[in-house]
């Protein structure tokens, strides 16, 4: 999509409902869905007398988060209130963190297309800070009312704010699919934007190429899917070139985007924006965190999908592959714990990503749930790459062990005779006799029609039950017929 | 000193959602403008370098574990609701 | 005993003790109370809302478990009676505002559940002004407070239904809140003993906020005892209330027993001579102050002068600070989930109405200068320098303490004056918080305790205030009751009390 006049500038704000059993500020049930209002308490209703207490493991997700992405964590953060009124929002404000978040700086990798011939090479896309924060509600409009639950209201957020540093609508699905899978690869969040437990507002603006301000910027709300995600900020940057091109100005404002036109329009101008009074939160002290707590949840980190992918391709896999089997935390897991022997990660990528994920997906099942153990798999990966078990008696081997994780591949091989035949001699007298079975055939394939073998080795295949070594049986096939055509020769001699 | 008159009564009632009569918007906006006129005196204080007081400064980390303590039903909770509809509080309609 | 004029004279400690030895039944004190209560409100208008039944439950119950012979909290049987700013569950509590009328708190109050804990019966929910704002107990949609020793005139505020209720013996003990003043100031003006805790020191859960960073809980008593055995009750930290110290509670009933057998050997009382010459300081508060100090060294204190610089800024910090944080703190009385709802046909109106018919003019006077010095373009010409000057008046205090003990001053300016004579001048009101606002800026703890009387008629209780450092409790309480031991004063009866006898 280019539009070769303007550069694009985004900055995104994204939401991350953090996974905890109860609420930022009080210890009421928090969890998606469900009945309107059954998790609600005093506090969350913003009944009067109630006070907030903050959550400690909201914040220690919070604080990994930081971690993670290279924050300098705050030894001391405050929280703010921020005021308007809006049904959803109990108390009249909102408690989040305003001039002293938790967590400045910091950076999240994305792909770095441009460079075409490195695969793995990433653009760092800087943040500003990050801060912890509760939600609202929800409401819903319908006849003479609107009607609101506060399920929602008090869940424990955290705001993710970039800097202006992503340059295209793909480049911004990219930092959400790479944050995404951060915050589940800590597993501090479903990230799920379809469930609103990820969200995003993108702040885009053009400018001509080479201007060094910023351009006006338009903040485009609620885009609550990757789809809509891209799509916004096309028709965005759609909208403001169009303003640049007739030399209108773009106005400030906050913007929604209508899918079925594919259009963004105006929710607010700047001048229409609330005046938040933002003050410090006089019903909390300040959040201290200190060195200990910063260590150890330091010693708890998960090693993150980039260095993980550059493992990956160090050991043979392509990057699309690294890409997949790093897509999830518990899928680079297990990878990691089937991988008795590095030469074999090739063809245990191509077992985890092709056998494995398609039973999963049959099934159902996440990779969490796997039946398999990484250490059967491995046990089934050895057996073919050693010449015990062919390709495809592994799968039905596999199969089996899916559906009765009791049985080790070993145990199942050994139990039916499954062995590969790789007796040259066995072979050579299998294909001798299938070949007397089937005159026909063979005077078709002697007569020339070369498609035939593929019969023969089939027939083997299937007397021998799928043990014969197949590459034995063509080179076996091929001596016997060279026999049989060098007594035929004899003969019409 | 600001000017408390009406202008500035009338933007500060909109942003706290207070309806004012004329009549009390005058007397509000005389009222503000003798207070603040006091509270000018701390525009002479020495501030330089002071930080702001932190409020609620103190040993405890005033955090909670992350366990939930059943306090109330939420039949409850919505027992003194002013409008309610389908377990839902209702208010009169508006746009988002 | 048994004589009913009897048991209101004792004192809650008193009480508590007759009660445990079964010298009294608690439904008898209990009844005693309540006919008293009956005669008095009509007067009196103490009480938003009496719980008779509640009360006699309650008292029976203390009965039937000291029949049976189970261990008795430190309260049992006392009758309290609560500022209508605590919420108490299944009784209406409105914190003095018609925006809250009828609300029924489906949750209990951490301040409610202490005392019942303890075993005190709840007789019922006091007047106060509305959301804790004023010192007089006028800034009410209800009726107005009358003070028990002149009729006429304000019994304080906004704690000023407690005080009135306690010193009319219509309870035995009460809890106020205090703000900038607000427990201490009426207790001045009603003869009592008035407590405001380190800031912390007891829980805010369950009261209703009005300047979150200032408010704090505290009793209000007939005798410095009395506060004592309250404040045992009521401290100590609260996991739902995030800024509560979890400092130990010490035992304050031994600290006001060695105050009154004379110990304050040694212990330096700092005065702020400076506060004593501003305008304003009632000739008969100063010369009961300046007497109060000398009963201070009687009892072995040594009088030292100190300097609070910034203490004629205390007022103009509060009331940028206090309004800022009401503003925020009553963002939340909407008329959608609770409480008054003015009916209209936009959201935008229902908001704007309930919102002017529910608060009355000092509130809405607050809100306005609580959301003017919070705007984007006021913040640090306003709040943010009044955060500043209030850590220069903290360290003031902490400089101070650096040579006394104790910090001694008049508790308000002025003794009690006639309803409705200053309802129209909201700053003169705020200015006579000027002697107790700095204790709650810096979050101290403060008591204000009888001296004296105005010379004039009508006769009229003067209050003088100490100040401590943090968690010093202990000693105001020893130093309070060492000048208790010295004067009768909290013995005395008001008029209305000698009128009925």
């Amino acid at each position: 999509m280019p539009i070769p006049d303007y550069e694009v500038v985004i900055g995104l704000e994204v939401h991350c409902q953090l996974a905890t059993a109860t609420k930022m500020f009080s210890a009421c049930a928090c969890s998606i869905g469900g009945e309107p209002n059954t998790r609600i308490d005093a506090y969350t209703l913003g009944l009067p007398g109630t006070l907030p207490v903050p959550n400690r493991v909201a914040v220690d997700h919070a604080l990994r988060l930081a971690l993670v992405l290279g924050c300098e964590v705050q030894p001391l953060s405050r929280w703010a209130r921020k005021h308007y009124f809006y049904p959803d929002l109990p108390k009249g404000y909102q408690i989040t963190q305003s001039d002293q978040p938790y967590a400045t700086g910091g950076a999240i990798e994305i792909p770095d297309h441009a460079a075409a011939d490195d695969p793995l090479a990433t653009k760092r896309i800087p943040l500003q800070r990050i801060h912890m924060e509760e939600d609202a509600g929800k409401s819903t409009h319908t006849g003479e009312h609107s009607l609101v639950d506060y399920n929602r209201a008090g869940a424990p957020l955290v705001e993710i704010v970039s800097l202006p540093a992503l340059r295209s609508a793909a480049e911004a699905a990219d930092y959400m699919r790479e944050l995404r899978t951060i915050v589940r690869y800590l597993g501090i969040s479903e990230a799920n934007m379809e469930e609103g437990t990820l969200r995003c507002d993108a702040n885009v603006s053009l400018r001509a190429w080479g201007a060094a301000e910023l351009g006006t910027r338009c903040e485009i709300k609620n885009l609550n899917s990757f789809k809509f995600l891209e799509a916004a900020i096309q028709a965005e940057v759609r909208r403001q070139a169009d303003l640049l091109d007739r030399g209108e100005p773009v106005v400030q404002s906050t913007m929604s985007y209508d899918p079925g036109r594919d259009q963004t329009k105006v929710m607010r101008t700047k001048e229409a924006a609330a005046d938040y009074r933002y003050f410090p939160e006089p019903d909390m002290p300040p959040l201290r965190i200190d060195a200990a707590w910063i260590a150890a949840a330091q010693a708890e980190l998960p090693r993150l999908p980039w260095p993980r992918r550059r493992e990956l391709v160090a050991l043979g896999l392509t990057a699309y592959d690294a890409g997949v089997l790093t897509a999830e935390r518990e899928l680079a897991d297990y990878f990691d714990a089937a991988l008795d022997d590095p030469s074999r990660a090739k063809a245990l990528c191509n077992w985890i990503t092709g056998e494995l994920l398609k039973l999963l997906n049959a099934s159902e099942r996440g990779v969490a749930d796997c039946p398999v153990t990484p250490a059967a798999l491995a046990e089934l990966v050895g057996l073919v790459e050693d010449g015990t078990l062919s390709g495809r008696v592994a799968k039905v081997v596999l199969d089996e062990v899916f559906r009765d994780p009791s049985l080790s591949p070993r145990a199942i091989v050994e139990r039916d005779g499954l062995r590969q035949v790789s007796d040259a001699d066995a072979i050579t007298a299998m294909v001798r006799e299938v070949v007397e079975q089937h005159p026909e055939q063979l005077a078709q394939l002697l007569a020339g029609k070369d498609k035939v073998r593929g019969f023969f080795v089939g027939q083997v295949m299937r007397a021998s039950q799928g043990r014969a070594n197949p590459q034995l049986v063509q080179r076996a096939l091929a001596t016997v017929l060279d026999e049989l055509r060098a007594a035929r020769g004899e003969v019409e001699d | 000193m600001p000017d408390a008159a009406s202008p500035l009564v009338r933007e500060l009632a909109s942003l706290a959602r207070l309806e004012l009569s004329a009549e009390e918007a005058a007397g509000f906006g005389a009222q503000l403008e003798t207070i603040l006129g006091y509270i000018q005196r701390l525009q002479s204080v020495e501030v330089e370098g002071v930080p702001e007081y932190l409020t609620a400064e103190q040993v405890r980390s005033g955090l909670r574990d992350d366990l939930e303590r059943p306090e109330l039903d939420a039949e409850q909770a919505l027992a003194g609701v002013p409008v309610v509809r389908d377990r839902l509080v209702a208010v009169p309609r508006f746009k988002d | 005993m048994g004589a009913a004029g009897d048991i209101l004279e004792l004192s809650a400690r008193g009480l508590a003790a007759a009660i445990r030895g079964g010298e009294l039944s608690a439904s008898e004190v209990a009844r005693a109370y309540l006919e008293q209560i009956d005669a008095l409100e009509p007067s009196l208008h103490a009480y938003r809302r009496v719980t008779p039944e509640l009360a006699l439950a309650q008292a029976a119950a203390v009965d039937d478990a000291r029949r049976a012979g189970q261990a008795l909290g430190p309260l049992a049987g006392v009758p309290v009676a609560l500022k209508d700013i605590f919420v108490t569950e299944g009784v209406e509590t409105t914190s003095g505002s018609a925006i809250l009328a009828g609300w029924i708190p489906p949750y209990q109050g951490a301040h409610a559940r202490r005392l019942a804990e303890a075993g005190a019966v709840l007789l019922g929910k006091l007047t106060m002004d509305e959301f804790g704002m004023g010192s007089a107990n006028e800034n009410t949609p209800f009726e107005p407070v009358h003070n028990p020793w002149a009729l006429s005139h304000v019994a304080g505020g906004s704690s000023g239904g407690s005080a009135a209720a306690v010193a009319a013996r219509s309870c035995a003990l009460a809890l106020g809140s205090d703000t900038g003043g607000s427990i201490r100031q009426p207790a001045s003006l009603c003869n009592l003993v008035g407590l405001k805790p380190t800031y912390g020191r007891v829980s805010r859960h369950g009261m209703i906020a009005f300047a979150s960073s200032l408010d704090q809980a505290g009793p209000m008593a007939r005798e410095v005892g009395d506060a004592a055995l309250a404040l045992g009750v009521l401290a100590g930290a609260d996991p739902l209330d995030a800024t509560s110290l979890d400092a130990p509670v010490p035992d304050y009933l031994a600290a006001v027993d060695q105050g009154a057998r004379g110990g304050l050997d040694g212990a330096k009382i700092g005065v702020h001579r400076g506060a004593l010459e501003l305008e304003g300081l009632d000739a008969d508060v100063r010369a009961r102050f300046e007497a109060s100090l000398t009963r201070l060294e009687d009892a072995g204190a040594r009088v030292v002068d100190i300097e609070l610089p910034h203490f004629e800024h205390a007022v103009a910090t509060y009331y940028v600070l206090a309004t800022a944080e009401a503003s925020s703190n009553l963002a939340r009385y909407d008329g959608v989930r609770y409480g008054h709802r003015s009916a209209a046909d936009s959201l935008r109106q229902t908001y704007e109405a309930t919102r002017h018919d529910g608060f009355g003019p000092e509130v809405k006077r607050r809100i306005l200068l609580g959301t003017f010095v919070l705007r984007a373009e006021s913040y640090a010409d306003y709040y943010g320098r009044a955060m500043k000057v209030r850590t220069l008046i903290a360290r003031d205090y902490a400089r101070a303490f650096e040579r006394c003990d104790l910090i001694a001053s008049p508790t308000a300016p002025i003794p009690s004056w006639p309803l409705g004579a200053k309802i129209d001048d909201p700053l003169a009101l705020y200015l006579l918080d000027m002697f107790t606002i700095g204790a709650n800026l810096a979050g101290l703890p403060a008591i204000s305790i009888p001296a004296g009387f105005t010379s004039a008629a009508p006769r009229l209780p003067i209050g003088v205030q100490l100040i401590g450092p943090r968690l010093a409790e202990p000693a105001l309480l020893g130093a309070a009751a060492a000048h208790e031991a010295r004067c009768d004063w909290h013995r005395e009866q008001p008029q209305l009390l000698e009128a009925r006898a």
